[in-house]
């Protein structure tokens, strides 16, 4: 096992090899560097490293690594709901949020049905359970966008100023309705039949769960003088804490910290100085999901590697376009924007990817089908998603 | 008011804004009480860090992720500069190398307090 | 409403507390997801040693000491009877979390070996040198008489030969030279202590993880003949052979490590984290492999990095500054480990197995001293350093109950119960040692 781990070890030292000398070169790039700077690369790592690449990471090591990706959700979910602090949320109007919700639910329910209808052409015979926990998985995974990706497109010269701001706002919120969905969903789906309460009280301890989350974390940092570092310590411990219960009690760890986040932030002084430094060390934090989740993709699913994830990326993209548009035309009344909008949003990663891993390390019977369909749909709109979108909304006419 | 004088420009571009108050306390504890702070980006963090990951709302709002605060100090003393350039070394010897930032004086060619300019009510 | 501070901190405790036992009740008898447990437990700790830590230092004690009361509170041995059996710091949690435990290790063996500066070790190399000697010639036969003499005294161990005994108390000598390199560490950077004793207790204890390991493993063949009459010494060659693999094994891979870590901190710098991570990772799964000691693949990787690269202090500074965590999951867990139901059957030997390594060891250190001429202050205290014992003499207990039968489980239970009184005792002495010499910088 050691010397699997040594190997491992000078991997990741490759990778971010590779990764440093990326990031010096010119911003404007050329595909493959452009390729490096997205999260590619970690995925193609953590697959290489996997039980179907060099079988570098035994079943045994993951399973060993899995408190640090629980503790990971805590922290992902901590950090997005951090962001939401009521002050802030009122500068912008109803209809806005009205915009980002619809193009995320649209694109969920899209997916979600077609997923639904197309499970059993692809396996015959599947259980209607399985066949929903898949359907409503795909569909959460596909509802958010990736930030980093629209701020890579926002940064190109040509799209208007009114479009960059939609789409950063859109990718912004568009996790929320993920999130909630898988909160309440397992809430109501027993993982494996062994939950300790009905689903309504189920649904309550995650919320008494994130807002105990928010509440603690407010009261273990009182305003004054404690390192930053200190801080940092705090907040990660009481994430930990409550995502490993959440965890325990089969509930999503994510939606009790995304919950646990907004608490705090609208409590707590120290908001300022915690997302700071959370958000400095994400960068890590995603490279070890990005490896985590290659290394559980799976090639014997031929039937998602070939059908389900190009037509998962093509409706997903597809829906995203129908979606903004219905938000913006519909919701937000707003004629001058760009109606091919959705381009922009296609972008996966972020929490999108932190759900797809945290579905498959509970998938059960379903094993393989998430993480395959989305790390081939991450990989797929980082190399594809900015050219098509800058093709789409930068030529358009002021 | 003075022209043409020893004047020096004290610039301090700190990375860390954990690090602020400390850093103007120690300025206080060096004599200077009219300094100004503004906040600002480095480029590689405009170029780099500005891609949030997982969350990115907060990034909407404009001066919300400054990263970064550049202190102006008006210094009359050269030795004064010095005391600065050892009391911020101090502050910041704690923060990772990465996030100590700069610090640079330059010479004054004028030097104005309008505020001791007679005249006006 | 306003609370004060500490009003504050100590109501998010009890909200802490409050959902870790109420999660812990609502799945009692239900099979829980060990990870998930793993992870509920990694934040208890971090929270609750964390301030545990930050009480002693406004109690004058070191913070570890306060990371291991709460593994000692926690684990099973003191709240857990009063709550009918629900142990937050339970044995499987602490189990799933070995893999950060041992990445813990590591990392603190690292910065270990980054804080042997080359010069100070060549200066002082006679000093070093005797003091090592001075453990092992006065320690273990020092510890073995006493040990001899207390099995004497009680009549002797039920069923147990004369040869088996003079094993036994052998081995007990022989473990008492090991001791927690981790603790030392822990104590050294938190009170940022400089100094002619720091140096020679950091390089000591250096040295020693070199030598217990060898002598731990010689001692052991010769026990090993002693037990079994004359069966047992065919195995000696190959146990010679072990020896001087996992030695000059772990030797040469720290060698490459710290090279590899070198030409890292040198060329790329980027992820500086994650590679910390791996690192840990890293040594945390040499131990079981191999047979390689990954404490002394660290502290030779952290020895190289700091002298032999131009860059790679910015490493060590890197781990250090991460270092909190690591020593707050390792001394609770081994506060958690703490067996006072050892304790509690074997407190008479083990009372005598500490006392009795506590005065030879300030004898060893003293005689070492002396010899090369320290200063009166480093004859005197240095000792302090050498007291705390953890994990590698625990591993050393284990070897003991699995290879030695007969005595073997009885050994276990005397070294597990002194141990326990060892590292409640060894940082509270190490603080006042480093107070008392003079080279503790900071109080807090």
């Amino acid at each position: 096992m050691s010397l699997q781990l040594l190997i491992l070890f000078l991997v990741i030292v490759l990778v971010a090899l590779l990764g440093s000398r990326a990031r010096r070169g010119r911003v404007r790039m050329w595909p493959l560097q452009r390729l490096l700077q997205t999260g590619t690369p970690f995925v193609f790592v953590g697959f290489l490293m996997g039980p179907q690449g060099f079988g570098l990471v035994p079943g045994g090591l993951l399973d060993q690594l899995r408190p640090i990706v629980i503790l990971g959700f805590g922290w992902i979910g901590f950090l997005y709901g951090s962001h939401f602090e009521w002050r802030r949320i009122r500068r912008f109007g109803a209809r806005m949020y009205g915009g980002g919700i619809t193009e995320s639910v649209v694109t969920m329910g899209v997916v979600g049905l077609a997923v639904y209808w197309v499970l059993p052409l692809l396996y015959p015979g599947m259980q209607e359970a399985l066949r929903e926990h898949v359907a409503v998985g795909l569909a959460a995974c596909a509802g958010g966008t990736a930030p980093a990706g629209v701020f890579a497109l926002t940064r190109q010269r040509g799209v208007s100023a009114r479009d960059s701001e939609l789409l950063r706002f859109f990718s912004a919120v568009d996790d929320l309705p993920p999130v909630l969905l898988l909160g309440v969903f397992f809430a109501l789906w027993d993982v494996d039949g062994g939950g300790v309460a009905s689903a309504p009280e189920r649904l309550a301890m995650s919320v008494v769960l994130g807002t105990l989350l928010g509440l603690g974390s407010h009261l273990l940092l009182p305003s004054g003088r404690d390192s930053a570092s200190h801080a940092f310590l705090l907040i990660l411990g009481m994430g930990s804490l409550c995502a490993g219960a959440a965890e325990m009690l089969l509930l999503s760890p994510l939606f009790v910290a995304v919950l646990g986040g907004m608490v705090f932030a609208n409590l707590s002084p120290r908001k300022e100085d915690i997302y700071g430094l959370m958000e400095r060390r994400e960068h890590t934090l995603y490279a070890v999901f990005l490896i985590v989740a290659g290394a559980l993709f799976r090639w014997e699913a031929v039937r998602v590697v070939l059908l389900l994830a190009p037509g998962y990326v093509i409706l997903r993209g597809a829906a995203k376009v129908a979606g903004a548009w219905l938000g913006t035309r519909g919701v937000l009344r707003e004629g001058s924007v760009h109606g091919m909008l959705g381009t922009g949003l296609v972008f996966q990663g972020g929490m999108g990817l932190a759900i797809a891993v945290h579905l498959e390390l509970n998938a059960g019977a379903a094993a393989g089908l998430f993480m395959t369909t989305v790390v081939l749909a991450v990989v797929l709109n980082d190399l594809i998603g900015l050219p098509i979108a800058v093709q789409a909304l930068g030529r358009r006419r002021r | 008011m003075l022209e043409g004088s020893t004047h020096q420009l004290v610039m301090i571009i700190l990375h860390d804004p954990a690090y602020l108050n400390d850093l103007l306390a120690a300025l206080l504890e060096a004599g200077i009480t009219n300094a100004t702070v503004v906040e600002s980006q480095g480029m590689g963090r405009l170029l780099s860090r500005d891609m949030p990951i997982f969350a990115s709302f907060r990034h909407m709002f404009a001066g919300s992720k400054s990263y970064a605060y550049t202190v102006f100090a008006p210094v009359e003393d050269p030795s004064v500069t010095e005391h600065v350039v050892a009391l911020a070394t101090d502050v910041l010897r704690e923060a990772p190398p990465s996030d100590r930032g700069l610090v640079l004086a330059l010479p004054v060619a004028r030097f104005v307090d309008l505020s001791e300019v007679p005249g006006g009510r | 409403m306003r609370l004060s501070r500490v009003g504050s901190r100590l109501l998010g405790v009890v909200v802490l507390l409050a959902t870790a036992f109420t999660v812990r009740v609502l799945t009692a008898g239900t099979p829980v997801d060990g990870a998930a447990d793993a992870t509920m437990v990694l934040g208890f700790v971090l929270v609750i040693s964390y301030l545990a830590g930050r009480v002693a230092i406004r109690v004058n004690l070191p913070s570890i000491t306060g990371y291991l009361a709460v593994g000692v509170l926690f684990g099973p041995w003191v709240l857990a009877p009063v709550f009918s059996g629900i142990t937050i710091l339970s044995h499987e949690a602490a189990v799933s979390l070995q893999l950060l435990d041992g990445a813990a290790l590591g990392l603190i063996a690292l910065t270990a070996g980054g804080e042997l500066k080359l010069s100070m070790v060549r200066e002082r190399r006679r000093s070093i040198a005797w003091v090592v000697g001075g453990h092992v010639l006065v320690v273990a036969p020092g510890v073995a008489g006493v040990m001899m003499g207390l099995f004497y005294l009680m009549g002797g161990l039920p069923d147990v030969p004369t040869a088996s005994m003079v094993a036994a108390a052998g081995m007990l000598g022989v473990t008492a030279v090991a001791k927690s390199p981790a603790t030392t560490i822990a104590v050294i950077q938190e009170y940022k202590a400089k100094g002619p004793m720091t140096d020679l207790v950091l390089a000591v204890t250096v040295a020693k993880d070199v030598v217990v390991v060898t002598l731990f493993t010689v001692a052991l063949a010769f026990a090993l003949m002693a037990v079994e009459a004359g069966g047992g010494g065919a195995g000696v060659p190959a146990l010679a052979l072990r020896t001087a693999w996992e030695v000059l094994g772990s030797l040469a891979l720290g060698l490459a490590l710290g090279w590899i870590l070198a030409q890292y901190a040198r060329w790329v710098r980027a992820e500086m984290p994650l590679l910390v991570l791996a690192l840990a990772f890293v040594s945390g799964g040499l131990n079981e492999a191999y047979h390689l000691s990954g404490l002394l693949v660290c502290m030779v990787a952290g020895f190289y990095v700091e002298n032999f690269s131009e860059h790679g202090h910015t490493l060590i500074q890197a781990v250090e500054k991460h270092a909190q965590p690591l020593y707050i999951i390792f001394f609770t867990i081994a506060g958690a480990a703490l067996d006072f139901g050892a304790l509690a059957v074997a407190w008479p030997v083990a009372v005598g197995l500490a006392l009795s390594r506590m005065a030879f060891t300030f004898l060893g250190t003293w005689f070492g001293a002396r010899a090369t001429g320290e200063p009166q202050a480093v004859r005197g205290l240095a000792w302090t350093g050498f007291i705390g014992q953890a994990g590698v003499t625990l591993g050393f207990a284990a070897v003991l109950a699995d290879r030695l039968p007969a005595v073997g489980p009885t050994l276990r239970t005397v070294i597990v119960a002194a141990v326990a009184l060892n590292q409640i005792a060894g940082p509270i002495l190490f603080r006042w040692g480093l107070t008392r010499a003079g080279e503790a910088q900071t109080t807090a």
